[in-house]
């Protein structure tokens, strides 16, 4: 048997104090095809990254054909070999899309026509030759993941990264990309693979790994890898009474980058509730989030407490009430503790615009001991935690969290659904999305689960948590 | 490779350019033909030179993306190198204007060493800055005459100096022939893998780093092909003019007058600084002529109003009245 | 050359070197809100110069006490340009750098000639006010006291800028800085931030422009040669930094000052280039500059 293509000794990577990898270490096969699996923050990014040579692990090596590549940077990665895709498409939008092909074709040749007919070589494998004088931005979304592996594939790689090529596509749509994965596999590349539709991901790849929370957890068969998931937290909903929905969304709709991720979405919220979203990754939480709060152009309606807001600017929404505490925080890393939670009642008026901070300091205590520290030297969670606490300084009537617990430690977790019970105590009505199925229906009063752009179901949260079907739809067992 | 090439989208451009480029040469060359007005003739040699000026600005500005203010260096440098070599070493203009552009393109790969590393405003500042200190060391220097300029003798009447017994008439077509092959380089650079990388990189930087891009050399010869011909044209225009000063060959509204044609007509399109001359140019001589001079002001203000509303009313340029679509990515490049 | 011939040239250089470090700060605070290079900033002290000249020959009202007028002049012409112009600049969608370099160029061209339209290109100056004509010496050092109090009031009219950063408005300033999409988040509104910006920046280099006025000629072109110290001055500093605009500032001051000293007043300039093209080289993002 051959050396293996790709080897990881003990890869670790922290980012501002968040520990992203830990210790990972793992082979691959010459001409194989794994999988990365693992729920949002487990490190698959982290770890890609680290192979393609865009960043550079803190300790570890990683060896391709035998050669040390950590710290080579990514121009000399891909010279030696490395292809990658990127998880939110990358294409050359002033370009059409053989001309994005001839950019990677350029990395092996200097000539235009040459890079021209190889382009054009490769666009056929992936069933794109027809669309070659097509400006890249007019693709559609399948079409444009195809673009970005035949402009990774011109650059003659050994290794292919896959960054979720498969996320959010429809089940045909999965099909014809299982198949070109399979059709470059053929060619003698090796493939890794990050996916979140383990239904499609499974029967495709010879093995795979398991991360969570930024270590391996397992490895090896799909059949090793399936295991029953069950789940011990107790279950358990408050019903309040819905008092008429405070947010009413109608037929909502959304393009992200060209790319349409909101297909028409029904949704309330009532006074007093803590509604989930759920749905795997690519379903369009974070931009269902980010239409209700004014951060992007949406078609539809959006009622808040009687008034349309769907066409209103960010910054007076966020006065209205309704708050949106985004995926990665967005903090003032720059500026203390105490700095970031004052700015939150910044659009307040009045003597007694401070006064949530003693609520703050009571929920999250850490945050009172860290006041002058800068917030970007927080630690993930306390992160979390101050994010959650400026937004409270800005005296929201409806609370929107996104992933709130993407990338923090268990314990802490608790903690942070822990206050968000408290606030919704105090009459704050919270729209949550989440990728954590089972904790966040545990708290919450109802649930919405949501699937590429569309809402799938919808009930008591109670119900959703204990329906085995999406369950298997979800995780795929 | 040996794939049958397929005609595309692409080839198919590439041709209709060359065909246009070479009726609109043809034209061109017989333009002053019927036109026997010598003021008006002159005003078209001005606008050619500055045509091929601009195109040679489009190559680093425009398609690289690296907004220099400060390009007038390489225009002066040319026209004093080929002035000086003349005047006090007798060698003809024709070899000097070579020389110029080789100590132009040197200048230009001196200058772009450190500046590349810079970021788009920060590059800007620093080719203005350049570009100004330069102006003030040629003014205080003996060597080249100081700020009192440097006539060039006319006695030769030899094309072999570009100096000529008719008159305007050939520095027309030695102006056409300049901008031609500025036009030809800029064709060139377009369709070739740098043309491509730049393109690439202002699009999404991390995506083309991951395409094994690499930018900085590419950026080299770019920043050195435009100093080359620039300061051929500087060459020229000193034959032409037959007297040279810093005034007039370098200083920040000769960086902006450079520059302006590539901006206002599409930057980053082989047409752009072509249509950009064709406008700005008799503009700017006409209004200087009738309502500038001593304590006017007007002409500044209607300059100055019709940079403003042209980049805001049209940033792609005036070339995008005509449909063409610019060839040079996003923004200005920020990454080396 | 006496130790008191160089004392005074550099006591003088540095406070003009204050002038300088004040007209970077408007520039740096600008650039470092929204990454946009006022190329017109030159073209606000001249207006400010002339607006101090006018607002003089009419109502006899000194400079010193235009201060506060000719500063909320600047702020409102400040705020009305970023409405009306730099904001339209930023929502273009092809080529957004380059449209705001060319925009703010056009507009510094505008200004000088109307400034030459309006006032025609004579060389003015005030030569009556309080401070005209006036000296102060401190020990051997003479100095004229226009050049004195506006190394002062500029100072001063500093520490204020580095007062207001630490307001609550300053927090939010930085904030807009830091991530101006995330400021909404918080209710606030960013294009009001940007305005308030732009006004501040144009108050600052009015302030520095009534106390020129009292010392330096007056005419259309004036404002290009400060705007030339002025990109100098931050690009060594840092954009962005205020600090550095002061450190800077000072450098610049007295180094051009030595340079007009010990080589020749013509090529006083030089000094300032060469320092930066040094700085360039070794340090491209300035002292204290973050990129």
């Amino acid at each position: 048997m051959s050396e293996p293509i790709l080897q990881l000794r003990s890869v670790s990577k922290s980012f501002s104090g968040i520990a992203a990898n830990v210790d990972i270490s793992f082979d691959v096969a010459r001409g194989e095809i794994l999988g990365l699996i693992g729920p949002n923050g487990a490190g698959k990014s982290s770890l890609f990254n680290s192979i393609s040579g865009a960043i550079v692990p803190d300790r570890g090596e990683i060896l391709f054909e035998g050669k040390r590549i950590s710290g080579l940077g990514p121009v000399a990665c891909t010279k030696r070999g490395i292809g990658r895709t990127f998880q939110v498409v990358r294409s050359f939008d002033s370009m059409t899309v053989l001309e994005n092909v001839m950019v990677g074709a350029f990395a092996r040749v200097q000539r235009a026509r040459h890079a021209m007919a190889r382009a054009l070589e490769v666009l056929t494998v992936c069933g794109l030759d027809r669309r070659a004088d097509m400006p890249a931005d007019a693709l559609t979304p399948p079409e444009k993941r195809r673009l970005e592996v035949a402009r990774a594939l011109a650059t003659e790689p050994r290794l292919l990264l896959l960054d979720e090529m498969l996320t959010g596509l429809t089940p045909t749509e999965a099909q014809e990309g299982v198949q070109l994965v399979r059709a470059v596999c053929a060619r003698g590349i090796t493939i890794i693979m990050v996916e979140h539709v383990m239904e499609v991901l499974l029967p495709l790849v010879d093995r795979a790994v398991v991360l969570h929370l930024g270590r391996k957890l397992a490895e090896g068969t799909p059949a090793e890898i399936v295991r029953n998931p069950g789940s011990s937290a107790p279950i358990w909903a408050t019903a309040m009474p819905p008092d008429g929905p405070l947010l009413s969304v109608r037929g909502l709709t959304a393009a992200y980058r060209g790319l349409r991720a909101l297909h028409g979405i029904d949704l309330t919220a009532s006074a007093g509730e803590i509604v989930a979203v759920v749905g795997a990754n690519g379903a369009g939480k974070s931009t269902l989030l980010r239409g209700i709060a004014g951060q992007m152009q949406t078609g539809g309606g959006i009622v808040f407490d009687g008034r349309s807001i769907a066409r209103m600017p960010a910054h007076r929404i966020n006065r209205l009430g309704v708050v949106l505490v985004p995926e990665g925080r967005r903090l003032f890393g720059r500026l203390s503790v105490e700095d970031n939670l004052r700015l939150g009642a910044y659009a307040r008026r009045g003597p007694d615009r401070f006064r949530p901070l003693d609520l703050v300091f009571s929920l999250f205590p850490r945050l009172q001991e860290r006041l002058s520290q800068r917030a970007e030297t927080l630690s993930g969670g306390e992160q979390q935690m101050l994010a959650i606490g400026r937004a409270l300084m800005t005296n929201p009537r409806l609370l929107m969290l996104d992933e709130p617990s993407q990338g923090i430690m268990p314990r802490l977790v608790d903690d942070i659904l822990a206050a968000v019970q408290r606030i919704r105590g105090l009459g704050v009505t919270i729209l949550i999305v989440e990728q954590r199925l089972v904790e966040t229906l545990a708290i919450a009063d109802r649930a919405y689960v949501l699937q590429t752009g569309r809402i799938v179901m919808s009930g008591p949260a109670a119900e959703i948590a204990s329906d085995a079907e999406i369950r298997r739809a979800y995780l795929g067992m | 490779m040996n794939l049958p090439f397929r005609p595309n989208a692409i080839t198919r451009r590439r041709r209709r350019e060359l065909l246009v480029g070479a009726v609109l040469l043809a034209l061109l060359g017989l333009l002053p033909l019927p036109i026997g007005n010598v003021y008006l003739r002159g005003l078209i040699v001005l606008t050619l030179l500055y045509a091929g000026l601009s195109q040679g600005w489009n190559v680093l500005g425009g398609y690289c993306g690296q907004i220099s203010l400060g390009h007038a260096l390489y225009f002066g440098i040319g026209a004093y190198a080929s002035t000086i070599l003349f005047t006090r070493f007798g060698i003809p203009p024709t070899l000097g204007m070579f020389a110029g552009g080789v100590l132009a393109a040197l200048a230009a790969l001196l200058l772009g060493w450190p500046c590349f590393r810079l970021s788009g405003h920060y590059y800007a500042i620093a080719t203005l800055v350049i570009g100004l200190m330069a102006e003030l060391l040629v003014q205080n220097w003996g060597f080249v005459n100081a700020a009192m300029g440097v006539t060039i003798p006319f006695h030769t009447r030899s094309w072999v100096n570009l100096e000529f017994r008719v008159g305007v008439l050939p520095f027309h077509y030695v102006m056409l022939a300049y901008t031609a092959i500025a036009w030809i380089i800029a064709w060139l650079v377009e369709g070739s893998r740098w043309g491509f990388y730049w393109r690439a990189v202002k699009d999404d930087g991390t995506a083309a780093q991951s395409l094994a891009v690499r930018v900085f050399p590419s950026k080299m010869a770019a920043a050195s092909i435009s100093g080359a011909i620039t300061g051929v044209g500087g060459a020229l225009y000193a034959q032409y003019i037959g007297f040279i000063d810093p005034d007039s060959t370098l200083g920040l509204s000769l960086s902006v007058l450079i520059a302006l044609p590539a901006v206002v007509g599409g930057v980053g399109t082989l047409w752009g600084p072509l249509i950009g001359a064709a406008v700005l140019i008799p503009l700017q001589q006409l209004s200087a002529a009738w309502l500038g001079g001593a304590g006017g002001g007007v002409d500044l203000m209607i300059y100055g109003a019709l940079i403003v509303a042209l980049a805001l009313a049209r940033p792609q340029g005036l070339v995008s009245l005509f449909g063409v679509r610019s060839r040079s990515g996003g923004e200005v490049a920020d990454d080396v | 050359m006496s130790a008191a011939l160089i004392a005074q040239v550099a006591i003088g250089g540095l406070l003009m070197g204050l002038v300088y470090a004040l007209v970077a700060a408007g520039l740096s605070l600008i650039f470092g809100l929204m990454d946009v290079v006022n190329f017109a900033h030159g073209e606000l002290l001249m207006l400010a110069m002339y607006a101090t000249f006018v607002i003089h020959e009419n109502s006899g009202l000194d400079p010193l006490l235009q201060l506060p007028l000719v500063a909320v002049i600047l702020f409102a012409l400040g705020v009305a340009i970023y409405r009306g112009l730099i904001s339209r600049a930023l929502d273009v969608r092809f080529n957004t750098g380059m449209v705001q370099i060319f925009v703010t160029f056009g507009l510094s061209i505008f200004l000088v000639g109307a400034a030459q339209l309006t006032f025609g290109s004579d060389f003015r100056s005030i030569n009556d006010g309080f401070l005209s004509n006036r000296t102060a010496s401190i020990g051997s050092v003479v100095l004229p006291l226009s050049q004195l109090a506006a190394g002062l009031v500029c100072l001063i009219a500093f520490a204020a800028l580095v007062l207001m950063s630490r307001t609550e408005f300053g927090r939010a300033l930085e904030a807009t800085r830091e991530d101006r999409d995330a400021v909404a988040l918080i209710g606030i509104d960013r294009q009001r931030v940007f305005s308030i910006g732009w006004g501040i920046g144009a108050a600052t280099v009015g302030i520095a422009g009534v106390m020129l006025a009292n010392f330096y000629y007056i005419s259309p072109t004036v404002g290009s040669n400060f705007a030339l110290i002025a990109y100098v001055t931050v690009a060594l500093g840092g954009f962005g930094s205020l600090l550095g605009a002061l450190v800077a500032g000072l450098v610049v001051g007295l180094a051009e000052a030595l340079t007009a000293l010990v080589i020749d007043p013509s090529l006083k300039q030089i000094g300032i280039f060469a320092i930066y093209v040094l700085v360039l080289m070794v340090r491209p993002r300035g002292l204290f500059g973050r990129l």
